[in-house]
Order: C-alpha cells, then structure tokens, then sequence
C-alpha cells in the first residue's frame, strides 16, 4: 500500500489540478494524455487497495469536479465511484455523504435523474446521521430537481416548500430552491410569477461572494422567461450578460454556457431568425460534445433543431432530429409519453420547448 | 441537355471580397460568413455555394447588397465592382450604372456614407442594403425590359427558357459542324481559377474543443499536422486525380477542393500511397484548408491503429491484426459526437442511423487514416457511403486499395505519385532545405547544388523520388557528400526506409552517450506521440534531467535532427514529432 502511494507524485497530481481548474482552460480541449497521470494514480492506489490514497486523490479535484464540467469524464466517473468505495471500506461516513452528493449531481446532470435521487437521499441520510442538517437539506432539495425532470411536478414542488420553509428569508442559499420554484412555476405558465422569483433569487445571489457562475445561470433562466414575455431585447440582454459573466472563467463551465446558447437559440426560433438559431445550437453543441456525456443537454439540444427545422420546412432533417431526441431519452430512461404531453401543453401555453 | 453554367470567376470575386472584408472588420472568415449571411437572409452554406461558382444568388439584388457592403467594408473600387457586378450577372446597365451612382457618386450617397477611404478604419457592421436601384430595376422576377440592349454577359439570368434553347441548339450545331465538342458544356475553368488561394491550409488550426477527441482518435502525430503551420507544398504532378468534366484546367489539389464542397461531388477522397509519401500530410492540408473556410466545422474519425497504450504501465504495444472493425468505428463516432454510451448490442443499422441524425445540418469531415490496417476496410467503406452527405464528407487515408470494390462513382481516388521530374524534386528539395535548415545547418550547403541539378536525377533514381526517403537521405547527403548516394544499396520503397532507419540506429547505438540519449529520445517521443502528446522542450529536459542525460541532450537532439529522425515545428518552446513510419520502426526494435 505505502508503496503505491510513494510511487504517486502528488506534487505533480495537485499542480495539474490548478492547472486544469484555470479560466481559459477548457478541459474539453485538453489531449487525452494530460489524464494520464490522473489515471495512472488511481489505477496504482486501486491496485494497492488503499482506500485513504483514492479518497486523497478525489479530494485533489473537488474543486474542478464541483466546476461540473469535467465530471462526465469516464476518468472522473471512475474516480467518483471508486472514492464512495473507498470512503465505504475506510468507514469514512463525511466523505462518504459529500461523494455521494456529487455523484448525484453527476448523475442529475447527465439525465440519470432516478439513479441521481437515490445518491442525494443516500447522502441527505448520511448527513442527518452526521448531525450535519444544512448539508442534509441540500442534497434533499436537489431530488425536486429529479423529480421535476421526471415529471413528478407535486412531488417536486412538496420538497421546495419545505426546504424553503426551513431556510431563512435573507440567508442567500435560499437563491437554490426560489430558482426551481420559477421553473415549476414557469411550467404552470404563470410567467410573471416565475420572473419574480427569479428576479427574488437573483437579489440574494448578487449579495454572495462568490456566486458569479450561479448568478450566470440564473440569468440564463431570466433570459428565457423575459423572452416568452415578448421582451425581446431585453432577454437578449440577459443572454449576453450571462455569457460575459461565463467568459471570465473560460472553458471551466463550458456546460452552462452551452445551457445559456440553448435557451438564447430558442428564442431565436420563436424570433423566426433561423440561421441564428442553428448558430447557437451548433456553438452550444460543440461546446458540450467533447465531453460526451451530457446526454440531457443534448436531448435537448436535439428537440430545439427538430424545431428550428419544423419551421424551416425541413421535414426530414426535423424527423430525424426529433427521433434522435427521443433516443437519448430512452437510453436516459425518460417517458416519451411524458415527453409528448409536455411539448403539446407547452406548445400551447407558449412555454417554450420541453425540459 | 445543356449543362448547368459554372461561375467560377464570380466565385473567385466573391470570396476575394469576403476575405477582404474579414480583414477590414478584424475578424475571423468563419465571423464574415455569418455576418454576411445574416446581411443577406441567407445561409452560411449558400455564400459556399456561391464562391465555389456553383450558381449565382438567384435574386440579383444580392449581388448588389454584396457590393455596397464590400465597398463599405473595405473600399472596394469602382472597377472591381463593377467586374463583380458583370460576373455576378446583376442586370442591365441601367441598373449597373445606378448602382455606381449610388456607390461611387457623392452627391447620390446617404448622409451616413463614409466613404472608400474611411472604409477600413470603419469596421462595424453597418446595414448597407438600401433598396434605390434594386426597386426599380429588380422589383418583380427579373424578365429583361423589351427596350433595352444589354449585353450578352450581363443579361444571361434574363435569358428565356426558350432562348436557351435556341442558344444551346445554336452552340451544338456549331460544334457539329466544326468538327468539335458542342461548345455549351466547355466550363469556364482556367488553370488560374482556384477555389482557394494556394496557401489555404498553410496555417495551422485551432482544434480547440476538438482537441481532446482529435487526439484520442488519431494520436498527437496527426493533431500535430492540423495545429502546425506551413506543413505541405504543392508538388505539380504529384497528386493524380480523376477529375469530371467541370473540373478540367483545375490544379489537383483545387479539383480536391472542389470534390470535397461540390454537392454532387464524390462523397469520399481515398488517399492511397507507400508510406512515407504524405497522405497524412495532403490529409491534414485539405481538412486546415476546409476549416479555415468555414466549409467544415466539425472533424470526426478514428485512425485504424495497430498498437494500443497500455493504462497501467504507459507502454506501448502491438495489438491483434483485424482488431479494428465497423462497430469499433462506430463506437468512436458515439464518443466523439456525444452519443449514449451505455446502449450496449445496438446493431449497426440503429448506429448509423444515430450517427446520421446527429450530423444532420452539420458540416462534417469523417478522417479515417490508416485504413489497410482495417482487416474488412470495405466493409468499413461501405459504412461510411452510408454516413456521407452532401454536408458530410469523408478522407481516407490508405496504403493499398485492393478490396476496395465499390463503383468509382462512389469515391475518388487520389494517388501520391512518386516524384519524377527534376523541377518537381528541386523545387521539394529547396522547400526542405528551407523548412528544416533551422535544424540541420548543413543542409544551407546543399541549396546552390540542388539549384543547378547536381545530383538530382541520381537522388530520384536510388529514393524512387518518395518524398520522405529523399529527406532522410538528402540528410546524409548533407552530413557526408554527393557521394553518399553511390554508397546506398540498390533498395526500393520500404526496403529502402527500413535500410536507412537501421543504419540511423546502428550508427547510433555505436556513439558514445549522446547517441544512447538519441535513442532513449526517440522511444519518448514515440510513445508520447502515440498518446497524444505535444513534446516540448521542457518535457525532453525534464525527462533528461531524470536520467541523468542533461548534459548530453542538446548533442543527443542534434544527432536526430542531422538524420532527419525527428523534426521539430516550434524552434522557440519545442513540438518534436516522429514520423509514423519511424514509429512502426521503433514498435519493432522494442518487440525485438
């Protein structure tokens, strides 16, 4: 065991991290060898059973991980589950419970929102157990998000209520549940109401330190309610502003931005600029496809360009399009029917494309 | 039937004019693009269209909107407008002659109008279709105005079907009777038409988001060949294409060109040729070139490998012959284009159908390098007719094309030949001496020799005139004398390559410690190489410094770079590389 981990160069590991974790750095722009270092350490630590080595090791790129970016990475996926492994064998129940929640938050934003659920409920137990209750409430507050996914909306809105009951009205994490209290709300079609809401979050996340990239994704959700308002300009301002504030800290949240382009691109389509579609769509597919896994986003991207296409009058090419959607959500196990409820009432309610 | 017209000066005009406009605004030709499309109403795709002269933009009001951006963008003058204007077939001169007015008459520009002069420090995007002339002489589907004489090339798109007719029984009967072709069909297609400048491509690109994949599929030999710059020259003759009758006066590499954006073109080019001929290297040259016109925004593939990294202990080693087959392409295609990579035992018409849905509206380009390596290529080739669109192209790269059964239609193929005449081998060589003088000083010597002749034929005769055995013994050439060439054994081809890689290695091994560093150098980059790493100079220090070899790096890279053994793109921080063939070479010395 302590040969294995006398072999590892954890100098040279941690550098790679800072280097990795730097604005301007996009990790999908990285040659495949720059992982092999990372590769090689856990493989030595794995083959050493040295449990406390892999959870070193995990620990090194929490930061990076957190960023959401790099997670999908087979590497990075490999080393989630081997550090919840270890942290199991090592009786480690702290590291256990944050390994879990993030391996939620991975599995969320992929799309496996079932398999996501159990991770944050495993996880919210282990910090009930912990005597841990902000943690606890975190991790229960991101299965409304999974729910939301799966089209169980009261479910969904149950879990907010009461997690915004239990969170203080200045306290600014509060920012997490309002944010998916205006999607919910949004859903229902009360669009005004979910720009309150947003606009509510978005006070307390510009209170916070810190929070730049939360507050680029809320925008990204202004943005597009703003637009299904009829305020067009103003939501293309949103937009730009979003992405200004995700070009600070360039190629480290590369999946935001793609979100920001995705929503921007349909109000495009609803705009009737076509061409400006596609261009967002292609720049926010190119931005998330090295990484390969964000099966969610690119469903979704997929249904928009089915639309952008519908409108063009390119039938085959929205055929294809829209059954290339509902192949990535049947190999994410979500319901086609739920799919095509939603894009009929949301069609109708002019709540623009489904989610 | 009369063939469709090509424009291909119009095109040539157009995309001179959006060049210039990149340059006037600061901005990339991919941004222009777009801006003009938007400009226009238009999609990117159509501006292609139209520079490769495929057909005019059917509303000639475009032509005009063309025109007033170009001269406001970049001060186009009046004689290159109104040349644009006549390719572009804009109308009558009427409406030429108020265009000019509006454009070059001060008393007739809007109050905003600033000018040619001023244009290229303007560079904003100004709105420049106002609709003056175009109202009055495009207002309806353009029939030509019975009082007017226009001329003949200006009035072309107001010609009626039946004239056409009239014009093309015309052109046929004169061909009859003069004994000729019918003359309608003969495109214009000079050898001075070129659908790219010579030096597209030269540059190297930014793989940027495409990086990670790029390297993964086809290691850091072929990443390096996109990213670097200046990495190929045009050698007359040595490129053999089959070209259509459109294409005919083109230079081969502007035949590739225009096969790769042309609709109906050949949806796959097969690159075949012994090693060491630069398929790689034409490869790489095409897709910078494509990618830099925007004509491609997407570089998908895989190169048919015949080793593998092992994760565990880095090494690299040989993998069973035949490994490689459609599914594993396929596989590759999923990662690289994001598809689920958890639908195991899919079948290969479901893959392809779901490669097809996600390329579809993209500009795509499927590098599949290597392919004799593929124990079933044509099946592998018969996959990818299926993958290939209009908008999605393939380049394969290969160094024999028996199996290959499939109708010509369906591909071009492309032959490296062998360098046979003196001008072609001198003008390679002074490029060489040139490109790696830098590296290998010695080489200056050769230029004045090389300039009169002096060795030349004997140099093609012992090589075959195979671009890289030139190299490498032209080196040694450099290192000894002329008389080097006397000295080699009468080898062909790989025999020949291996003979030199050998001896390299041998002379090696017999000099003192640099000379072991070059070796232990060589095994590095290989394997770096084949990973997908860029080798700098800090990397080769720091591992020198490791081995205790710092003291004789700087001999040890100097011995490689005499024998053209390895070659480096960035003289300031580093980027050693490898041939692919030395690399083989080297598996096998480590296998032995």
């Amino acid at each position: 065991m302590e040969d294995a981990r006398a072999v590892i160069d954890w100098a040279e590991l941690e550098t790679l991290a800072d280097q990795l974790g730097q604005a301007g750095v996009s990790p999908g722009s990285i040659s495949q060898v720059e992982w092999h270092k990372i590769e090689t350490a856990l493989d030595l630590l794995t083959a050493g059973e040295d449990w406390a080595g892999i959870i070193h090791l995990r620990q090194i790129y929490k930061a990076l991980i957190a960023r959401d970016s790099v997670t999908v990475f087979p590497l990075f996926k490999r080393l989630s589950q081997a550090a919840i492994w270890a942290a199991e064998k090592e009786g480690d129940l702290t590291s256990l419970a944050h390994f879990l929640g993030a391996d939620g938050h991975n599995l969320h934003r992929q799309g496996y929102h079932r398999e996501a659920i159990q991770a944050f409920e495993r996880a919210a137990g282990l910090f009930q157990e912990l005597d841990e209750p902000v943690e606890a409430l975190k991790n229960f507050y991101m299965t409304a998000l999974c729910h939301r996914a799966l089209e169980n909306r009261p479910q969904a809105r149950r879990i907010l209520a009461e997690v915004l009951q239990q969170i203080e009205a200045d306290n600014p994490w509060r920012a997490n549940p309002l944010q998916v209290m205006a999607w919910l709300v949004q859903d229902d079609g009360q669009l005004s109401q979910a720009e309150a809401l947003l606009r509510e979050a978005l006070v307390l996340y510009r209170q916070t330190p810190g929070a730049e990239i939360n507050i680029a994704g809320m925008l990204a959700d202004l943005g597009e309610i703003v637009g299904l308002l009829g305020r067009d300009i103003e939501a293309e301002q949103v937009f730009e502003e979003s992405l200004a504030i995700i070009k600070h800290y360039e190629g480290q949240y590369d999946r935001q931005e793609t979100r920001t382009r995705l929503k921007w691109a349909e109000l495009k389509l609803r705009q009737g600029q076509y061409e400006a579609a596609h261009r967002l769509l292609n720049q926010a597919d190119d931005r998330i496809r090295p990484y390969g896994h964000y099966y969610d986003l690119l469903w979704r991207i997929e249904t928009a360009r089915a639309f952008v296409f519908f409108r063009q009058k390119k039938w085959i090419s929205s055929i294809r399009k829209m059954r290339l959607a509902l192949y990535y959500r049947r190999q994410l196990g979500l319901s086609n029917l739920a799919f095509a409820r939603q894009l009929v009432r949301r069609v109708l309610l002019g709540l623009g494309l489904p989610r | 039937m009369e063939k469709s017209k090509y424009h291909f000066e119009f095109g040539q005009l157009l995309s001179e004019g959006i060049k210039q406009t990149a340059l006037a605004r600061q901005e990339s030709l991919q941004q222009t693009h777009q801006y003009l499309a938007d400009e226009l109403g238009y999609a990117v795709n159509t501006l292609y269209v139209w520079r490769r002269g495929e057909h005019l933009p059917e509303d000639p009001r475009t032509i005009g909107d063309l025109a007033r951006i170009f001269v406001k963008a970049w001060g186009a003058d009046q004689q290159w407008i109104n040349n644009f204007l006549a390719r572009g077939e804009y109308g009558p001169p009427q409406a030429v002659e108020k265009l000019n007015q509006e454009l070059f008459d001060s008393e007739s520009r809007p109050e905003d109008w600033v000018g040619p002069a001023q244009a290229k420090e303007n560079s904003a995007p100004v709105s420049t279709l106002p609709d003056k002339a175009d109202i009055v002489f495009f207002a309806s589907p353009q029939p030509a105005l019975p009082s007017e004489q226009p001329s003949p090339e200006a009035t072309h798109r107001f010609v009626s079907p039946f004239h056409k007719l009239i014009q093309s029984v015309r052109n046929w009967l004169a061909g009859i009777l003069s004994g000729g072709p019918a003359l309608s069909p003969t495109p214009a297609t000079p050898a001075s038409v070129a659908l790219f400048e010579s030096t597209c491509g030269d540059k190297g690109m930014d793989l940027a988001e495409q990086r990670l994949l790029v390297s993964t599929a086809f290691g850091a030999y072929f990443a390096g060949l996109l990213e670097r710059d200046e990495g190929y020259i045009n050698l007359k003759g040595q490129i053999e294409v089959q070209t259509r009758w459109e294409q005919s006066g083109l230079d081969p590499i502007q035949s590739l060109y225009w096969a790769l954006q042309h609709p109906k073109g050949p949806r796959m080019v097969i690159i075949a040729a012994e090693g060491g001929m630069g398929k790689s290297t034409l490869a790489a040259k095409l897709i910078r070139c494509l990618f830099e016109e925007n004509a491609v925004d997407m570089i998908l593939g895989d190169s048919a490998k015949n080793q593998q990294v092992d994760p565990v202990s880095g090494a690299v080693a040989p993998v069973l012959a035949g490994y490689y087959d459609s599914i594993s392409f396929f596989r590759r295609l999923y990662a690289q284009l994001g598809l689920p990579d958890r639908a195991a035992g899919e079948s290969g018409p479901v893959m392809v159908r779901n490669i097809q849905g996600r390329l579809e509206g993209r500009r795509a380009l499927i590098f599949v390098d290597n392919m004799e390596t593929v124990a079933r290529g044509a099946e592998l080739l018969k996959t990818l007719q299926q993958l290939t669109t209009r908008d999605c192209r393939a380049i394969i790269t290969t160094r024999t094309i028996s199996g290959i059964t499939q109708p010509p239609a369906q591909f071009l193929l492309v032959r490296l030949n062998p360098l046979r005449n003196l001008e072609q081998a001198r003008n390679f060589l002074l490029w060489h001496i040139q490109t790696y003088a830098g590296e290998h000083p010695d080489l200056t010597r050769l230029s004045t020799d090389i300039i009169t002749g002096q060795g030349i034929p004997l140099l093609l005769d012992r090589t075959g005139g195979i671009p890289l055995l030139m190299q490498l013994v032209l080196s040694d050439v450099a290192r000894f004398s002329w008389e080097y060439l006397n000295q080699l054994p009468h080898l062909f081809g790989p025999a020949l390559l291996n003979f030199l890689y050998e001896e390299r290695w041998a002379e090696l091994e017999n000099l003192d410690q640099s000379g072991a560093a070059a070796r232990q150098i060589l095994k590095l980059v290989s394997k770096e190489q084949y990973r997908g790493k860029k080798i700098t100079f800090e990397q080769v220090r720091q591992w020198a410094d490791q081995l205790g070899r710092e003291e004789s790096l700087q001999m040890a890279l100097q011995l490689l770079q005499e024998r053209f053994l390895i070659v480096n793109h960035d003289l300031r921080q580093g980027n050693f590389a490898i041939f692919p063939s030395l690399a083989e070479f080297l598996s096998r010395q480590r296998e032995d």
